[in-house]
């Protein structure tokens, strides 16, 4: 009879870092990493770049092989789990109820929908393999495309249709892109950067619908303007999967709520990912995070902690993501909300964009357009919570200048 | 203990200089390379977050 190990509820990159978290930290117990896509753990950043554009393999994270052979994992990929009972420490799969001593919850996050516009063939959300199989079959040289939504995927899977030769249309329902990401002055700044790319931006464009029987028409918009279109993406966002939650008693507020150490409120449950929002002490407060390395380090410490080897550590994180549009590379560290945002070098139309974020006397974000050098000085000092005059020099210091 | 830098898949994200400064850092090529010369054992746990959160798995740590 095997004892309870650790349980690791989805595949993607928290999940394959949370087993490697546990063996690390010396968890010799049964360990099962439970998937609901069929594909062994893989890699989700290219999906909307090269994958699409050079027609690049899938890059997987770690193989099937490794999992099972090198980390002695349990690998059930394909499965779905449905429920969790904290009292009875199980959760449910299929008609299993599997026993955990420790879980990490990493179910991830799932694109949105716009609410009746999904009916016709032709249009698609990006978020698993399928999607940008489908996608890499739909986009042909001369195809009208219309990308709902000017957030990062969205704004990603424009240049790649765009260098595929497609006719590329992106609409975005506010009067200035990715607010949410970096703030309004600098959404403003980047979104000028499409226009260098040769893609045409439309801002305060709202969708009222999607036009088509079995397949795509054209996009109408609340104007009555009606954009033809061959293929239609739906970038609006990513949602937490917490639906298989309700009724298990953890605290679910736009992701499972957890304290420092990334514990979810009942004992030996932990969160990580997309799905996990946490107390982040370098910055004295809860979020939510759908970056790839906030992902990576929180799954090494969520399945450290869940795994009990030895007292929780807490997670903490200098928020960092990036996004290539066609040669640029737009780099952000920290929180986009802040006291002032000073420019310091150069600007989004030059290619040299640097930008810092004040909050009080500290520096708490800065953004970069092809700035990698500076970009991720500034992340090491946002983790040290330096004084702003301090960041601003280092700033002025490493800049690079195109013009 | 050896640390191998795949150049071709390094873009200089600099994650690994963040969280090991004394080990990695990134050039003017924006390629991250080695700037201790010796890699001690205590240095292990470093290496390892540092080929862990490599967005581009360009390390990899033998040994």
């Amino acid at each position: 009879m095997s004892t309870a190990g650790l349980v690791v509820v989805g595949a993607g990159l928290a999940g394959v870092r949370a087993v490697e978290g546990a063996r690390r930290s010396g968890h010799t117990g049964a360990v099962t990493l439970l998937g609901t896509e069929t594909d062994a753990p893989y890699d989700r950043p290219p999906l909307s770049k090269a994958f699409l554009t050079e027609s690049a393999a899938l890059k997987y994270l770690r193989t099937a092989e490794s999992l099972r052979d090198e980390l002695d994992v349990d690998l059930r990929l394909g499965e779905t789990v449905t429920a969790l009972d904290p009292a009875t420490r199980t959760v449910t799969v299929g008609a299993q109820e599997l026993p955990y001593a420790g879980l990490v919850i990493a179910t991830g996050s799932t694109a949105r929908r716009l609410p009746g516009m999904h009916g016709p063939g032709g249009v698609h959300t990006l978020r698993s393999h399928a999607d940008a199989v489908a996608l890499r079959s739909a986009v042909r040289p001369g195809s009208r495309v219309v990308v709902i939504g000017a957030g990062f995927i969205g704004s990603e899977f424009a240049c790649s249709a765009s260098h595929l030769g497609a006719h590329v249309t992106v609409l975005e329902a506010a009067d200035v892109p990715l607010v949410r990401a970096v703030g309004t002055a600098m959404g403003e700044e980047l979104g000028g950067l499409h226009g260098r790319h040769g893609i045409d931006v439309r801002c305060g464009a709202v969708v009222e619908a999607v036009i088509g029987e079995d397949t795509v028409e054209a996009v109408r918009l609340a104007d009555g303007q009606m954009l033809p279109a061959d293929v239609v993406l739906v970038g609006v966002g990513a949602a937490p999967v917490t639906e298989w939650l309700r009724g298990s008693g953890l605290t679910v507020e736009d992701g499972v709520v957890c304290d420092a150490t990334l514990n979810a409120g009942a004992p030996g449950v932990y969160a990580a990912g997309d799905v996990a929002r946490w107390y982040n002490p370098t910055f004295d407060r809860s979020m939510r995070l759908e970056h790839w390395t906030s992902a990576a380090e929180q799954g090494v410490i969520a399945g450290r902690n869940a795994a009990a080897t030895g007292e929780p550590v807490t997670c903490e994180v200098v928020p960092y993501f990036w996004s290539d549009w066609v040669t640029d590379r737009i780099q952000f560290v920290g929180v986009p909300d802040s006291d002032e945002v000073v420019t310091v070098a150069g600007s989004a139309e030059t290619g040299d964009l640097l930008a810092l974020y004040r909050t009080g006397d500290r520096v708490t974000g800065a953004l970069g357009v092809n700035q990698r050098r500076a970009v991720l000085r500034l992340r090491v000092m946002i983790g040290q919570r330096a004084d702003w005059q301090e960041a601003v020099e280092l700033a002025r210091s490493t800049a690079v200048r195109r013009s | 203990m050896e640390v191998r830098i795949d150049t071709a898949a390094c873009v200089g994200h600099g994650v690994c200089e963040a969280l090991a400064p004394h080990i990695f850092e990134v050039d003017d090529q924006d390629k991250a390379r080695l700037v201790a010369e010796t890699l001690e054992e205590a240095d292990r746990g470093d290496l390892e977050n540092a080929v862990n959160q490599c967005p581009e798995q360009a390390l990899r740590l033998i040994g």
